[in-house]
């Protein structure tokens, strides 16, 4: 049997589970920040980065997706992977896939609210931010930890 | 550098000059104007006491809120604001002169009645068709009716009703007995229909009726077939319309007043402001008193503000300990644009460090890190030179213009020029251009990467815990500064060498410092000693004993935070890797749409410059957002306590113009 598979489930899970969760937390910010367009509809540079900062964790998963597919040579020739190596990348995934999921929801609550802030007070548009940007840390380290559990294995 | 000096003015003058001094101060522009009613010293004066808040001009707030408010309205059918204006705002440039020559020339008053009188009609055009279009919907339900509605109702020997029952009681209806019942049309809801019965049946017929939910249908005020009445009402609504475009084109020809709108209230609001201010004085029987904080090194202008007057005097001063004065930082040459990020974050108070010069190199260096790519800092620089064009230059542009730079050394070092292109290009002279560059490549050996990223942390951490003793110094702390912020850098100095030795080495961490002569029980005592400090010195000099060890172990507990703040710092790695990540997917896909027959090559540099276009905007928002919360939360946790107020001086301001000097 070869771990091809379960490579593959890893890098999908990779890209789809911090996919979802930046799919949810911008669904949170963009329904926010149109709420606050609609009453000035001149806000929307300001708002712009509070909307989009929970994006990130879907490219954090996708790019070590990516890794995973350009280490097992999908996109070429697809390489002899043993059913061990197949659990080791799938396991290597797994930290971005779950931070990522969560912390991108949680980070589109926070700056939803942030939005909110930015609504009542507009020179206060920075601070939000920073508090996104705490949230995400930890997709940051779920990513890093992805990254160095995959560069290490070898195939 | 930093912050500078201000010094508490007070001016006196008498009753007759306040309003010329309030005229000379404005067009000044130096002094920052308190309210003698938040003066320490002034404040329990009985006159400053009894003194009632005086509120602006009412005329001219009034004023300014119509003109606002038309230019508003006006907004909404300017169509020439272009995108950049979504995300800055951009004001028109006009000079003092302008100021000054507009408002005379310029009858404002007729264009915001003109303004005011089309926003009033279109609110009424808008009302008047929703209720238009409320009748014809309803009359739409009786087109088949073929009576004039007015002859509905009684006449000598019989009685027509009109209206509606549920869909449900439609056969009850017919049924009722000595009426004529016509149905006109029926919707998902009601039955539409016309009842006819002779008058002395009326009360029997009547009380069927409400038995099974009949309304009579409203046709007050109308006159003719429901028909006739349609065609009557739509083209009422076709004049509105007209009359709605007509307007409109009005309100189009009126968008190129906006900017002399824009100085009227610019002109306006300088007035009104003057009004504030005054308010913020204080009188006696004869003078007029007025105070407010003024930089030391305008304080020579003065006298030359004085000699203006008859009456006037002023009177220069320390700020005392009571005093809130307020802050103004200032900085030259390549730090002063940084001085947004700082602001962003809140002003230092007089008794701070200005943290701008500080923080200018490493918010630099770590954007650089986060973008890490030196295709992104060519296109990021000419970004920012082609915004600074049309925008001016703003801070913020030249902080993305010094961000770009150092995102073309780190991707150099690095090897990353639009990710992988210049590899993955078959052109040898691409490759050897890298290569020669190339001081290590993180996508083959990442760790150099993470342990820049941890040196760079390191040394902010520890400048930073530097700067906070040195403040302590300053404030007199000396014990506290020496148990907290001078242990700590020690500690954390000498535990990192140990263990760098000891790993260079092969032995243990214990043996590096205790079996290694001198220089390990060097290390020993830096180590410890500092720990020994943190925990009988931290919690204080004074009370008891045991709670002051227990507030110190608790501080010694802090370690963890250290670790992570230190480890905070990967993540300037992690989004190099992620930059690198993206960009090389772009590639990929690019290449393979490449044997795409025909258009093939089309797309792909489609694929290359959109996909690299918004790789660019959404990785320089990660860099720009992660480098600043870097020195927001790991390093200004070390020293800075923000509080302090912006020094804002008395001047002729601009709300929706810059006006130039």
């Amino acid at each position: 049997m070869s771990g091809l598979y379960i490579a593959m489930i890893g890098a999908a899970m990779a890209a789809f589970m911090a996919g979802i969760g930046s799919a949810i937390g911008i669904g949170y910010t963009g329904r926010a920040a149109s709420g606050v367009l609609s009453e000035a509809p001149d806000m929307f540079g300001r708002l712009f980065l509070l909307v989009a900062l929970p994006g990130t964790q879907g490219f954090y998963g996708f790019i070590i997706a990516l890794f995973i597919i350009l280490k097992v040579g999908l996109l070429g020739t697809p390489k002899m992977i043993t059913v061990a190596q197949g659990l080791e990348l799938l396991a290597a995934a797994l930290p971005i896939a779950f931070s990522g999921l969560l912390s991108a929801i949680h980070q589109g609550k926070v700056c939803a609210s942030g939005i909110d802030l930015t609504a009542k007070r507009p020179d206060q548009a920075m601070k939000p931010v920073i508090y996104g940007a705490m949230v995400e840390t930890y997709a940051v380290l779920g990513f890093l930890t992805s990254f160095f559990l995959m560069i290490n294995i070898k195939v | 550098m930093a912050i500078v000096k201000v010094k508490k003015v007070t001016f006196v003058v008498h009753k007759s000059e306040k309003d010329q001094l309030i005229d000379t101060l404005q067009e000044e522009g130096i002094i920052h104007i308190t309210d003698v009613r938040e003066d320490p010293a002034l404040k329990d004066l009985p006159e400053v006491r009894e003194k009632k808040p005086e509120i602006a001009d009412p005329e001219i707030e009034y004023r300014l809120s119509r003109i606002k408010r038309a230019i508003e309205f006006i907004n909404q059918f300017d169509t020439k604001k272009s995108f950049l204006e979504t995300f800055f705002e951009i004001k028109p440039e006009i000079t003092e002169e302008d100021l000054k020559r507009i408002p005379r020339e310029y009858d404002y008053e007729a264009v915001l009645e003109k303004i005011e009188g089309i926003e009033k009609r279109l609110g009424e055009i808008k009302n008047l068709e929703s209720a238009i279009q409320g009748k014809i919907e309803t009359l739409r339900k009786w087109y088949d009716l073929d009576i004039p509605v007015e002859k509905l109702g009684e006449s000598e020997r019989v009685e027509v009703l009109a209206g509606t029952v549920p869909l449900s009681h439609e056969d009850s209806l017919r049924a009722i007995e000595n009426a004529e019942v016509s149905v006109v049309s029926r919707d998902s809801r009601l039955t539409y229909a016309v009842i006819v019965f002779l008058k002395e049946d009326a009360q029997k017929v009547k009380n069927e009726l409400i038995k099974i939910g009949f309304e009579q249908a409203d046709f007050r005020g109308l006159e003719g077939k429901p028909r006739e009445l349609i065609e009557k009402f739509k083209k009422e609504l076709a004049s509105l319309w007209k009359e709605k475009d007509e307007k409109v084109r009005e309100v189009l020809k009126l968008v190129d007043e906006k900017i002399r709108l824009f100085v009227i209230y610019d002109y306006l609001s300088n007035i009104g402001n003057k009004v504030k201010v005054k308010g913020k004085g204080m009188e006696t029987l004869s003078t007029f008193l007025i105070t407010g904080w003024i930089k030391e090194k305008d304080a020579r202008k003065l006298q030359k503000i004085v000699e203006k007057f008859e009456s006037a005097s002023y009177t220069l001063e320390e700020p005392s300990p009571e005093d809130n004065p307020p802050t103004f930082i200032e900085n030259r040459g390549i730090i002063k644009p940084f001085e947004l990020l700082t602001k962003l974050y809140g002003l230092p108070n007089l008794r701070e460090v200005d943290p701008t010069p500080l923080l200018t190199p490493f918010f630099a260096v770590f954007f650089g890190l986060c973008l890490t790519d030196a295709g992104y800092g060519i296109s990021l620089i000419l970004l920012a030179l082609l915004l600074m064009k049309k925008l001016g230059r703003m801070q913020f542009l030249v902080v993305l213009l010094f961000g770009g730079i150092t995102s073309i050394l780190a991707g150099a070092i690095t090897g990353s020029w639009f990710g992988d292109l210049f590899t993955s290009l078959p052109v040898p002279f691409l490759h050897r251009f890298r290569n020669s560059l190339l001081l290590f490549d993180p996508m083959i050996d990442p760790m150099p990467f993470f342990y820049l990223s941890l040196a760079l942390g390191l040394l902010q951490v520890e400048l930073g815990l530097l700067v906070g003793f040195y403040k302590r110094i300053k404030n007199g702390e000396v014990i506290d500064g020496i148990s907290n912020e001078l242990s700590w850098f020690f500690m954390i100095l000498f535990v990192i060498i140990a263990y760098l030795v000891s790993s260079r080495s092969g032995r243990s961490f214990g043996d590096v410092l205790f079996h290694n002569g001198i220089a390990g029980y060097l290390m020993a005592f830096f180590i410890f000693a500092p720990v020994f400090l943190i925990v009988f010195l931290s919690g204080g000099t004074s009370g008891n004993f045991i709670v002051r060890v227990v507030k110190g172990l608790y501080n010694l507990y802090g370690v963890t935070g250290y670790v992570g703040d230190l480890l905070s710092y990967v993540r300037l790695m992690a989004l190099g890797m992620v930059t690198a990540g993206i960009a090389m997917s772009i590639n990929i896909v690019a290449k393979l749409v490449l044997p795409v027959p025909v258009v093939g090559i089309i797309l792909a540099v489609l694929i290359f410059i959109g996909g690299h276009l918004f790789s660019i905007i959404i990785n320089v928002m990660g860099a720009f957002v992660h480098s600043l919360r870097l020195q927001y939360v790991e390093f200004f946790t070390k020293f800075y306590d923000n509080g302090g107020h912006e020094f804002k001086p008395f001047e002729i301001e601009g709300y929706f113009t810059e006006i130039r000097k």
